[in-house]
């Protein structure tokens, strides 16, 4: 189980590497060479003298070959800005002023800010849309998906079959701008858009409910799904008779058999969805003015933001990492066949 | 009195293309402490029956007729009444014990669960019997197997856990169908050891299936040899192999392995059983009897007792034909 975890682990590491080259590489010298976007002069505001830009090069660090550059992004995304980068792009300011600026992940080119301060004043949006939704859909299609596949061609699964596939065809910002028109435009049930932080935890879930339910049912119509066709495999498994043949209840076999069976690969699919999500839901958030990662990282693009575009893609990419990781240990919790191997 | 008592049993499967009657107007008993060996071919309807008996068939099924536990009627009892039953008062064994215990759940967890579910006692008190029922199935260090999981086992020792499981609660009737299919030969062996010494210690009534008359005549006291869906020869074990009086008996018995072959056209009985979806009018076995009458193919010979004890048979030919080539065939075995 150690080995196992340290070899995920390094695993990990080496895909994070390999994202980091491939952001470093597209967002800085592919981006040069193919739209002439210097970052110096984005950064250098407008119309700036060619002294500026040298000036400027200087100071980001980008008249050194793009080799030293590379290793120093690593350096920094590991360690922190270092000191000598401090005094050159901070002098004279305290410590706290600098760390505003600089971070690990780079500085805006739109914003005196740190791309790092950035995405941690955005993100809570998008953590807390994203565990809004996830608990919705599964509270919606597990319970939905378990009793469709124990009355199969009920009409009750009809019925569901008919909802997974509407929920599924439907483009999600379309269904987004319908719910926020009739829920919360023409019977106000709901705010129109925004986001309140969770120290209000009531007008917190307020602002969250109708997003989250439209992400979620997006959602719930493919776990639906696969609850019902992972259900269907395990209730015709020989342990599921044998837990009959013990003289186990219905529910018992259907919940401590069966399903303790049937959610291992819905787990998995869970972990790799809330990875994706954390990075930033873009539609949705764009649809409910809902200032999370992905919506930032719409502002960033259009501003021509490229340490902060590429600092929200690296980050999505850890966190999907990250996920990654995380489903791989509690799969290997959840099942011994994965553990012992 | 017989502990099982089934008469006239049909179990019928609703499918798309029809009704399947798997099992068509059986009829046997069991004592407690005897050993029912039930013989066919696969698709014979052997597991169907015995899925009737233990209640544990699909909705798609129907059950008509009697079954008889002690004298409770089975056959219509509800089903919380019938869960109650299941794991107590009977168990029940399956072909393959690789699939037959749950991957995820620890063999402890699965033993005391089946403790629980009719006994009232401590976690415990449970782990300690689940331990005695491990150690009296020859399984070593059980306190540690408790711990382990099924896919770390071997077939033999998971069919030995599902056989120690199926004995917690001291049944009183087993249902052991094919134990040892799905093992390779010596656990086969080993389990059928280890059924006979069980069948000396737990005083329940056991039924056997199996599709091999050699195990039949290692471990049962009784047979009854089944053809799609029906019963068509009935006989204490002495009296089947001294005596087989059916032809598809004789076909089962020329085909046990090790045996010199008895009459050359028996060795393998050509063909395969008859779709259950739409069976033939008479005797189900006539397309591939080599001693087919007109008769056998419109009317379904009835089974009927020889006169010896509890044998019966279902075939037209004469006794004395019966007799001849039954005796034929087992001197032939002897010899
Ligand atoms: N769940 C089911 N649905 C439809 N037909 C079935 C089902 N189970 C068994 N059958 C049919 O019933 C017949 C008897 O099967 P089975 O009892 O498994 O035979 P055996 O155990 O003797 O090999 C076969 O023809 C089989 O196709
Ligand atoms: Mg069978």
């Amino acid at each position: 189980m150690v080995r196992f975890l340290i070899r995920r682990l390094l695993g990990g590491i080496f895909v994070v590497l390999v994202v980091t080259l491939a952001v470093f590489v597209l967002f800085g010298p592919v981006l040069r060479w193919n739209s002439n976007i210097s970052p110096a002069r984005l950064y250098a505001g407008k119309n700036p003298s060619p002294e500026q830009i040298e000036r400027v090069s200087a100071l980001l660090g980008l008249d050194k070959p793009y080799y030293v550059q590379y290793g120093y992004t690593l350096k920094r995304l590991v360690l922190g800005p270092s000191q000598e980068e401090r005094e050159r792009v901070c002098p004279g300011s305290t410590a706290a002023e600098c760390d505003e600026l600089l971070g690990r992940f780079g500085s805006s080119f739109a914003k005196q800010r740190s791309v790092d301060s950035l995405i941690w004043t955005h993100f809570p949006v998008t953590l807390s849309l994203t565990f809004v939704a996830a608990i919705l859909w599964l509270l919606i299609s597990i319970p939905i998906g378990i009793i469709s596949a124990i009355r199969p061609r009920s009409i009750f699964d009809r019925v569901t079959i008919v909802f997974v596939l509407i929920g599924q065809s439907l483009p999600v910002y379309y269904f987004g701008l319908l719910a926020l028109y009739f829920l919360a435009y023409r019977l106000g049930w709901f705010p129109l858009s925004g986001y309140e932080p969770l120290s209000n935890p009531g007008q917190w879930l307020y602002h969250l409910l109708l997003p989250g339910l439209v992400l979620a049912l997006q959602f719930a119509a493919i776990y639906v799904r696969i609850t019902r066709s992972q259900m269907l495999d395990t209730l015709s498994e020989d342990y599921v008779r044998t837990a009959r043949a013990k003289g186990a209840g219905e529910t018992r076999v259907i919940v401590r058999h069966a399903f303790r069976n049937a959610m291992l690969p819905i787990v998995t699919m869970f972990g790799l969805d809330l990875g994706l999500l954390l990075g930033g839901a873009i539609l949705i958030e764009v649809t409910f003015g809902l200032q999370g990662l992905g919506w930032l990282a719409v502002q960033a693009a259009q501003r021509l933001d490229v340490p902060t575009t590429a600092g929200i893609v690296l980050f999505s990419a850890i966190i999907i990492v990250a996920a990654n990781i995380v489903v791989d240990i509690v799969n290997a919790t959840l099942d011994p066949r994965i553990r012992l191997e | 009195m017989a502990l099982l008592t089934v008469e006239n049993l049909r179990t019928t499967f609703r499918t798309d293309d029809g009704p399947v009657g798997a099992v068509d107007g059986v009829s046997l008993s069991v004592d407690a402490g005897q050993v029912l060996g039930i013989v066919g071919e696969s698709g014979c309807g052997k597991s169907a029956m015995s899925l009737s008996i233990m209640g544990l068939l699909p909705k798609s099924a129907m059950v008509e007729g009697s079954i008889r536990l002690g004298d409770r009627e089975l056959v219509g009892l509800p089903g919380g009444e019938l869960r109650r039953l299941r794991g107590a008062e009977m168990a029940m064994i399956f072909q393959d014990p690789m699939t037959s215990l749950n991957p995820v759940m620890t063999i402890g967890w699965q033993l005391v669960e089946a403790v629980r579910l009719h006994q009232k006692v401590s976690k415990a008190e449970a782990r300690r019997l689940a331990i005695e029922g491990l150690a009296a199935v020859g399984i070593p260090s059980p306190e540690d197997r408790l711990r382990s999981y099924p896919l770390e086992l071997s077939g033999g020792m998971r069919q030995r856990v599902m056989i120690a499981m199926a004995l917690l609660n001291r049944p009183r009737l087993l249902i052991a169908d094919e134990p040892t299919t799905a093992l390779d030969v010596t656990t086969q062996a080993q389990i059928l050891e280890l059924m006979r010494e069980l069948r000396r210690e737990v005083d329940a009534a056991i039924v056997l299936i199996t599709h091999d008359l050699g195990v039949v005549a290692e471990l049962c006291d009784e047979v009854a040899v089944m053809y799609a869906g029906r019963v068509v020869e009935r006989a204490t074990v002495d009296e089947l192999f001294a005596r087989p009086q059916h032809p598809y008996t004789w076909g089962l018995l020329a085909s046990l392995p090790g045996r010199n072959l008895a009459s050359e056209r028996l060795h393998q009985i050509p063909g395969s059983p008859p779709s259950l979806l739409r069976p033939p009018a008479g005797c189900r076995f006539a397309a591939r009897c080599p001693f087919v009458m007109d008769v056998c193919r419109d009317d379904p010979p009835p089974l009927t007792p020889t006169g010896r004890g509890t044998a019966a048979v279902a075939c037209h030919l004469a006794q004395d034909v019966r007799d001849r080539e039954g005796a034929r065939l087992s001197g032939e075995e002897r010899a």
